[in-house]
C-alpha cells in the first residue's frame, strides 16, 4: 500500500458510491440494461424528451459538477471542505441539483415547442 | 509481413521541406529572443561598483590607533582562522540538552559546546542568517563581500568567475598578508592568485564525501603551527555532500560532523593567543538535504567565535535567545577586529559585542568604556556604509534622492550628539545619563546601518521594466505568428503563401530593433518606437490570421458537401473546444501560487478528463458507424434474448473504454515517480527517487525488488521494441541497423543495468575501485547510443528487399534419384525462360512501415540513454511514458480508421492530438522525478559514465539538461509517430474499432506517396507543439511579471518561468532536429523509390 502511494482508500470509494448513485443510478432506473438505448441517450444525442432528457442531462450535470469540485482542492485556504473528497461530493450534489433544474427547464421550452407545433 | 510495391510517381518539391524548415526556425529564434529579453529585465541584477576601500579615510580618528597598529581602528587580533563549513546547519551547531538519540546531526559538535560553558568570556555562538539564494557561490561572495546577492548570479554557479568587488580578502592582500587557503576550489576561481597557499579540492563531486576534507585535515595542522600565514581559510564540503547524498538524518552525518568536531578541537589547541577562530556554515540546508531556496532550514546555520585571548567584556547568559546575526555581518566584523578598512560595497554591520572589550582601555569594569568602544567601530562602520551610498547614488539613479538626503541628515545629527557627548565628558568629566545617551547613540547608528541595508535590498529588487515590456510583446508577436503558421499549414494549396516572406522580413527588423533596444541601450532611451512598431505588429498579425482562408474558395459554395460533413465537424468543434479550454485553465493555472506547487497533480487531472473526453469521442464516432449496422441486427438480438458476456466484452465500446483505463493506469502509477517540492506538505518521499546506496533502512526488502523491477522494464522495453520491428517486418537482412536492434541495444541495456548495480554499492566500496571500473559500463552505453545514432542518420532506410530468386534449384521429385541432372538442367532452363517473359516485381520486407521504423528504433536509443541518466529508480517511469503513449496513438490510429479519407481534412486538425499530447509531456516532466525548483534539480546526473573532474562545464550541463527535461526530449522524439503511426493500423486499433485489414494497406508509404501534404502535417504537428509549449511559456512569463513583488515571487514564480523556459527551449530544439530528421527520411526513401523505378522500366 505504502509502495504505490495508494490513500483515502474509503474516502474515494464513498465518493464513487456517490457519483454512481446520481450519475448511473437513474440511467439504470429509466433504460434498464438495454444497450442501445444507452448508446442512443447518452452517445447519439437521441434522449426523448421526458425521463431520458433529465437522465441525461442530471448525469451529465453531477459529472460535471464532481469535475469543477476538485478545482478548490489545492488551492491553501485551509478551509475543512477543501479535503479531499468533500468538495467533490458538495460539487457533484450540487451539480445534480443544478442538472434537475435545468432538465426541467428544458423540458418545459421543449413541450411548449412541441406544443405550439402541434397547434399550428 | 510483407506486400507487392506498388510504385507511384511522387511529384518533386524538394523546397518545400526546406521552406519549412526556414520558416520554423524564424519562430524559434523569435521565441527564444522574446525570452531572453524578458529574462535580461526579469532577473535582477546589480551595478557592481569597483571602487576599494582604502586606509586614509577622513572619518577614522588617528587617536584611535592605540596599541597596536591597525587602519580604522587598532587591531584586535594578528591571525585569524575561517572554517568554513559547507551546510552547517544552525541546529548542527547547537547544543541541545533534551535532544533525544534519534537525530544523528544533534550535539555531534561537543568542542564548540564545551568552550561555551568552559570559557564564555572568548567564546560566542550565532545564528547566521543567510541571504537567499542559497547556493555555496553566492553565500561565498556574501560571505567576503559583504553585498547582497541578486537572482542572476545564481544562474552562474558553475561559472564561478573572480569577484572583482571590493572584499576582505584583497584587503588582506593589499596590507601584505599572506592568506593559506584548503579546501573548495570555487574559492580558487573566486581569487585567483590572491593566496599564498592553496591547497584546493575539487568541488563539484557530490558523491565524494571525504576527499576535500581529508585533504584538508591533512595539511591543516601542520599548516597552523607554521608561521608562514596571517589568514588561514579552511573549506570543508562533507557535511554538504553528505546532505545531497544521504540527507541529514543518515548515519553518514553523525560520523561527518564528528569529524568536524575532532578538527575544530584540534585546531583550537594549537592556536596562538593573537589568533581568533571563525567556525561557520555557508547555509543550512533542508530535511532532505537539498539547499538553494530560502526556508528556514537553509537560511540558518551557524557561526562559532573563539580566540584564546579575551574576546568580550560580557559573557554570554546562556539562557537568553542566541543573538541572530546576518552573513554580511561577518565582512565588516572581520575586518575591524583585525585591523583592515571594511570592503568598500559591504552592507554588513559588526557584531558590536566583539567590540566592547579593549585590553589597551581598561574596559572590563566600565560599562561606559564598553559602550563608547562599540560605538566607535559602529560609527566608522556606519560612515563606510554612507561612502558606498554616495558613490552609488552618483553613478546610478537607483537610490531614491530624498531617502538619501533624509539619511545623511540622521548620520549627521548622530555626529553632531557624539562630539557633544565628548566634549561634554572631557568638561566636566559627568557620567550622569551618559550610558542613555550612548545607547541613543548606538540606535541611530544602528537604525542608519539598516535603513540602507533595506533601502539597497529594495532597489536591487528592481526590474528592467522596458525589457520585460518588450519581451512580453515580442513573445505575443511570436504567438501570433505561430497561430499563422497553423493556418498556413491547413492551407488547401500544398504551398506557401507569398505574404509569409513580408512577414519574416518583418520579424527579422523588429527583432533587430528589440536587441538593439533591450541589450545595447537599455532604459537610458525611451523604447517608445519598439512599442509602436510591435503594436503595429500585432494588429497587422491579427488582420492577416483573420483574413487569411484555409478552405479552398469553390468548396465553401457547395452545401452538398457541407451538408455532410456537418455532424463530423459539430463533434470535431467540441472537441476542439474542449482542448482550446483545457489550455486556457492551464495557462491561467500559472497565475496562482498553490497551482503551480500542485502542478504535477493538476497535470494528472488534465490529462484524465482528456482521456475520457478522448474516449467518449471516439465511441460516438463508433455509434455513428453502428447505428447502421445494429438496425440489422436488432430484431436478431431480441430473439436470441440472451446475454453473451464474452460479446459484451470484445465489443469495440468496452475495448475502448478499457484501453482508456489501461491508459489512466499508466498515468495512475507515473504519479509515484513524481518527488515532492517543499511546499506539498502532505507529500511522500517516493522510494524510487533514493538512490541504492542509501536507502532507507527500514525499506532494506524493496532494493533488490527495485532493482529487478527496473531491470525488467528496461529489458522488456528492448524486447517489446525488437518484436514490434520484427512485426513490422523491418528486421530481415542482417543490415547495419538490424545488427544494432538484435545485438547493440540488448548489450546497452546490460550495460545500462549492470552500471545501475555498479552504483547501488556502498559509496565506500565504489570509491575503492579504480576509476575506469566506475566509468566504463556507462561510456560504452554512451559510445554504442551514439554508434547507432549516427547509423541511423546515414542510413535510416529500414527495409530489406527480398533478393528475386532467378535460380530455383530446389529439385521437385526427389523420389527419382538416378534422373537429378536432367531435372536441373530443365529446371534451369525454366527459369532462363522465365526471367525473360515476365518481370517478377521486386519484394519488399517493411516498406509499410519505412517511416515508422527509424522512429521506433530512435525512440529505443532515446530511451537508453535517458534510463542510463535517471538511473534505477526512475527509469521505468520512462517505459511508462512510452506505453501511455503506445495507448494514446492507438486510440487516435483507431479515430482515423473511422474516418473514411486518408488525405482528408478531419484527420488535418491536429490541435485536440496535440494538446493531449504536450499535457502528457508536461506530466512525464514530473512523473520523471522532478519539480520546477532549484533543489530538485538531479545534479549526480552529471556523474554518469563520469568521475568529476570536469574541464569544462558543457558537457555536465548538458547530463543534468537531459536529466531535467528527459520528458520534453523522448516526447520531442516520439512526435512525428503521431502522425506516421495512424497509417501503420496496429492490432489494437483494429479491435477498437472492429475493422479487418483491407488487402490495399499500404501502411505509411501513403504518406511517401503524397509527400507534399506529409510535410504539410508535420509541419503543422511541430507548429501547434510550439504554439502549447509558447502558450505555457508566456503563462509563467505573465504570472512571472506580474507576481514580482509577491512574496513567492523568486521561489515560486521565477523559478517556474526559468523552468519552463528551459524547457521550451529543449523543445524547440528537439523538434527541429526531428524535422530535418523526418525530411532525412523522406528524401532517403523517395531516393530509393526512384532507383527502383528506373530499374524496373530499364
Amino acid at each position: 500500500m505504502h509502495i504505490i502511494g495508494l490513500r483515502f482508500v474509503t474516502e474515494t470509494f464513498h465518493f464513487s458510491m456517490l457519483l454512481a448513485a446520481t450519475a448511473i443510478l437513474p440511467g439504470l432506473f429509466f433504460l434498464g440494461i438495454n444497450f442501445s438505448s444507452w448508446i442512443r441517450v447518452f452517445f447519439q444525442n437521441g434522449a426523448e424528451i421526458g425521463s431520458e432528457s433529465i437522465v441525461f442531462i442530471t448525469s451529465l450535470c453531477s459529472i460535471i459538477g464532481a469535475w469543477l469540485g476538485a478545482f478548490p482542492i489545492p488551492l491553501d485556504w485551509d478551509r475543512p471542505w477543501q479535503v479531499w473528497p468533500v468538495s467533490c461530493v458538495l460539487g457533484n450534489l450540487i451539480g445534480y441539483s443544478a442538472g434537475l433544474v435545468i432538465g426541467t427547464i428544458h423540458m418545459y421550452i421543449k413541450y411548449n415547442k412541441i406544443r405550439k407545433l402541434k397547434i399550428t | 509481413m510483407t506486400f507487392e510495391v506498388s510504385v507511384n510517381h511522387t511529384t518533386e518539391s524538394m523546397g518545400l521541406g526546406v521552406k519549412y524548415v526556414l520558416l520554423l526556425s524564424t519562430l524559434v529564434l523569435m521565441y527564444t529572443v522574446g525570452l531572453l529579453i524578458f529574462a535580461n529585465g526579469f532577473l535582477l541584477k546589480r551595478l557592481v561598483i569597483e571602487r576599494k576601500s582604502t586606509c586614509r579615510v577622513d572619518f577614522a580618528m588617528q587617536t584611535d590607533l592605540h596599541g597596536d597598529e591597525g587602519c580604522w581602528i587598532h587591531k584586535r587580533f594578528k591571525r585569524a582562522i575561517i572554517v568554513v563549513i559547507d551546510a552547517l546547519r544552525y541546529d548542527f551547531i547547537k547544543y541541545d540538552p533534551d535532544a533525544s538519540s534519534d537525530h544523528p546531526f544533534k550535539n555531534k559538535l561537543s568542542a564548540i559546546h564545551n568552550l561555551l560553558t568552559g570559557k564564555p568570556n572568548h567564546s560566542r555562538m550565532y545564528k547566521f542568517m543567510a541571504d537567499p539564494p542559497t547556493t555555496t557561490l553566492q553565500r561565498l561572495k556574501g560571505l567576503t563581500t559583504g553585498s547582497l546577492p541578486t537572482f542572476v548570479d545564481a544562474g552562474s554557479n558553475f561559472h564561478s568567475s573572480e569577484i572583482t568587488e571590493d572584499n576582505f580578502i584583497d584587503q588582506f592582500v593589499k596590507r601584505g598578508k599572506k592568506i593559506t587557503f584548503l579546501g573548495d576550489d570555487t574559492w580558487v576561481g573566486l581569487f585567483p592568485r590572491r593566496f599564498n597557499k592553496a591547497f584546493p579540492f575539487p568541488s563539484f563531486n557530490v558523491k565524494d564525501l571525504h576527499t576535500v576534507d581529508n585533504g584538508i585535515i591533512n595539511n591543516l595542522i601542520p599548516e597552523l603551527k607554521k608561521d608562514d600565514w596571517d589568514i588561514t581559510i579552511a573549506h570543508f564540503l562533507g557535511v554538504d555532500h553528505c546532505g545531497h547524498r544521504y540527507g541529514p538524518n543518515h548515519i553518514a552525518m553523525s560520523d561527518k560532523l564528528s569529524q568536524m568536531n575532532d578538527v575544530i578541537r584540534n585546531v583550537t589547541r594549537v592556536m596562538s593567543e593573537d589568533t581568533v577562530l571563525f567556525v561557520l556554515g555557508d547555509h543550512g540546508m533542508t530535511s532532505t538535504g537539498d539547499h538553494g531556496g530560502d526556508s528556514k532550514d537553509e537560511l540558518e546555520a551557524g557561526l562559532f567565535i573563539y580566540s584564546p585571548q579575551q574576546l568580550t567584556a560580557k559573557q554570554q547568559n546562556p539562557l537568553s535567545e542566541v543573538t541572530t546575526v546576518s552573513q554580511t555581518d561577518l565582512v565588516p566584523t572581520i575586518s575591524l577586529l583585525l585591523g583592515l578598512p571594511i570592503p568598500f560595497s559591504s552592507l554588513g554591520k559588526i557584531i558590536e559585542e566583539l567590540f566592547t572589550y579593549c585590553p589597551w582601555w581598561k574596559t572590563e569594569t566600565d560599562e561606559v568604556k564598553q559602550n563608547y568602544h562599540s560605538i566607535k567601530a559602529l560609527r566608522l562602520n556606519a560612515h563606510q556604509i554612507r561612502q558606498f551610498v554616495t558613490v552609488y547614488s552618483q553613478s546610478s539613479s537607483d537610490f531614491p534622492i530624498s531617502k538619501y538626503y533624509e539619511l545623511e541628515h540622521l548620520l549627521q545629527h548622530t555626529e553632531n550628539d557624539l562630539q557633544n557627548l565628548i566634549t561634554a565628558m572631557v568638561k566636566d568629566g559627568s557620567t550622569k545619563d551618559v550610558a542613555h545617551r550612548l545607547s541613543i547613540l548606538r540606535d541611530h547608528y544602528i537604525s542608519y546601518i539598516k535603513q540602507v541595508r533595506d533601502i539597497c535590498q529594495n532597489i536591487w529588487a528592481r526590474f528592467d521594466s522596458v525589457s520585460m515590456l518588450i519581451g512580453f510583446l515580442t513573445v505575443i508577436i511570436t504567438l501570433l505568428i505561430n497561430v499563422y503558421y497553423m493556418k498556413i499549414s491547413r492551407w488547401y494549396k500544398n504551398e506557401i503563401p507569398d505574404t509569409v516572406i513580408v512577414i519574416v522580413m518583418m520579424c527579422l527588423l523588429y527583432l533587430a530593433y528589440a536587441i538593439f533596444q533591450s541589450f545595447f541601450i537599455g532604459d537610458s532611451l525611451s523604447a517608445v518606437m519598439v512599442y509602436i512598431s510591435a503594436g503595429t505588429f500585432i494588429i497587422a498579425m491579427v488582420i492577416i490570421i483573420l483574413k487569411f482562408e484555409t478552405k479552398e474558395p469553390d468548396l465553401k459554395s457547395d452545401i452538398l458537401v457541407k451538408d455532410k460533413k456537418c455532424q463530423q465537424q459539430s463533434s470535431d468543434f467540441l472537441h476542439i473546444f474542449l482542448s482550446s479550454a483545457l489550455t486556457l485553465l492551464y495557462f491561467t493555472a500559472f497565475f496562482s501560487n498553490s497551482y503551480v506547487v500542485y502542478e504535477d497533480t493538476m497535470t494528472v487531472y488534465f490529462i484524465l478528463t482528456l482521456s475520457w473526453i478522448n474516449c467518449i469521442d471516439l465511441i460516438r464516432q463508433l455509434m455513428v458507424k453502428f447505428e447502421t449496422s445494429q438496425t440489422e441486427q436488432k430484431g436478431k438480438r431480441y430473439q436470441k434474448n440472451q446475454f453473451d458476456i464474452m460479446r459484451f466484452f470484445t465489443h469495440p465500446m468496452m475495448l475502448v473504454i478499457f484501453t482508456t483505463l489501461l491508459f489512466n493506469l499508466c498515468i495512475r502509477f507515473s504519479t509515484n515517480f513524481r518527488v515532492c517540492r517543499e511546499e506539498q506538505t502532505s507529500c511522500t518521499l517516493s522510494l524510487f527517487s533514493i538512490p541504492l546506496s542509501s536507502f532507507p533502512v527500514e525499506f532494506e526488502s524493496y532494493k533488490s525488488r527495485r532493482y529487478f523491477f527496473s531491470t525488467g522494464c528496461l529489458l522488456l522495453f528492448i524486447f517489446l521494441t525488437r518484436r514490434i520491428m520484427q512485426k513490422f517486418g523491418n528486421l530481415n537482412g542482417n543490415a547495419s541497423y538490424v545488427i544494432c536492434v538484435k545485438y547493440v541495444f540488448p548489450t546497452c541495456g546490460v550495460s545500462c543495468v549492470l552500471y545501475w548495480a555498479l552504483q547501488a554499492l556502498p559509496q565506500k566500496v565504489l570509491d575503492a575501485l579504480p576509476v575506469w571500473q566506475q566509468v566504463s559500463l556507462a561510456r560504452i552505453v554512451y559510445l554504442l547510443v551514439g554508434c547507432s545514432f549516427l547509423m541511423l542518420i546515414v542510413k535510416p532506410l529500414q527495409i530489406y528487399v527480398l533478393p528475386q530468386r532467378k535460380n530455383n534449384f530446389s529439385t521437385k521429385n526427389s523420389s527419382d534419384k538416378n534422373n537429378v541432372i536432367p531435372q536441373v538442367f530443365n529446371q534451369v532452363n525454366e527459369n532462363i525462360k522465365k526471367e525473360k517473359t515476365e518481370d517478377m516485381p521486386p519484394i519488399v520486407c517493411g516498406l509499410g512501415t519505412s517511416s515508422t521504423s527509424p522512429f521506433v528504433y530512435l525512440v529505443t536509443l532515446v530511451i537508453l540513454l535517458l534510463s542510463l541518466l535517471l538511473g534505477d529508480g526512475l527509469s521505468p517511469s520512462l517505459f511508462l511514458a512510452v506505453l501511455s503513449v503506445f495507448f494514446f496513438l492507438e486510440i487516435i490510429t483507431a479515430k482515423r480508421l473511422l474516418s473514411k479519407h486518408v488525405t482528408d481534412d478531419s484527420m488535418a486538425n491536429l490541435w485536440p492530438t496535440v494538446v493531449f499530447y504536450c499535457v502528457l509531456s508536461s506530466l512525464f516532466f514530473f512523473g520523471t522525478g522532478h519539480q520546477a525548483t532549484v533543489p530538485s534539480i538531479r545534479w549526480e546526473a552529471a556523474f554518469t559514465g563520469f568521475v568529476g573532474d570536469f574541464n569544462n562545464h558543457i558537457l555536465p550541463a548538458i547530463l543534468i539538461l537531459l536529466n531535467t527535461f528527459a520528458s520534453q526530449v523522448i516526447f520531442g522524439v516520439i512526435s512525428p509517430l503521431v502522425i506516421i503511426w495512424p497509417f501503420t493500423e496496429g492490432i489494437l486499433a483494429r479491435a477498437l474499432t472492429g475493422k479487418k485489414k483491407e488487402d490495399g494497406w499500404k501502411g505509411d508509404f501513403v504518406l511517401v506517396e503524397n509527400e507534399q501534404f506529409y510535410k504539410k502535417l508535420m509541419f503543422q504537428l511541430i507548429s501547434s507543439i510550439y504554439l502549447f509549449h509558447s502558450l505555457k511559456v508566456f503563462g509563467t512569463l505573465c504570472a512571472a511579471a506580474l507576481h514580482r513583488r509577491h512574496l513567492m515571487a523568486w521561489k515560486i514564480f521565477a523559478p517556474r518561468f526559468v523552468f519552463e523556459a528551459v524547457s521550451c527551449f529543449t523543445v524547440y530544439g528537439t523538434s527541429l532536429l526531428i524535422f530535418l530528421f523526418v525530411l532525412q527520411v523522406n528524401r532517403v526513401l523517395l531516393n530509393w523509390v526512384k532507383t527502383v523505378e528506373k530499374s524496373s522500366n530499364s
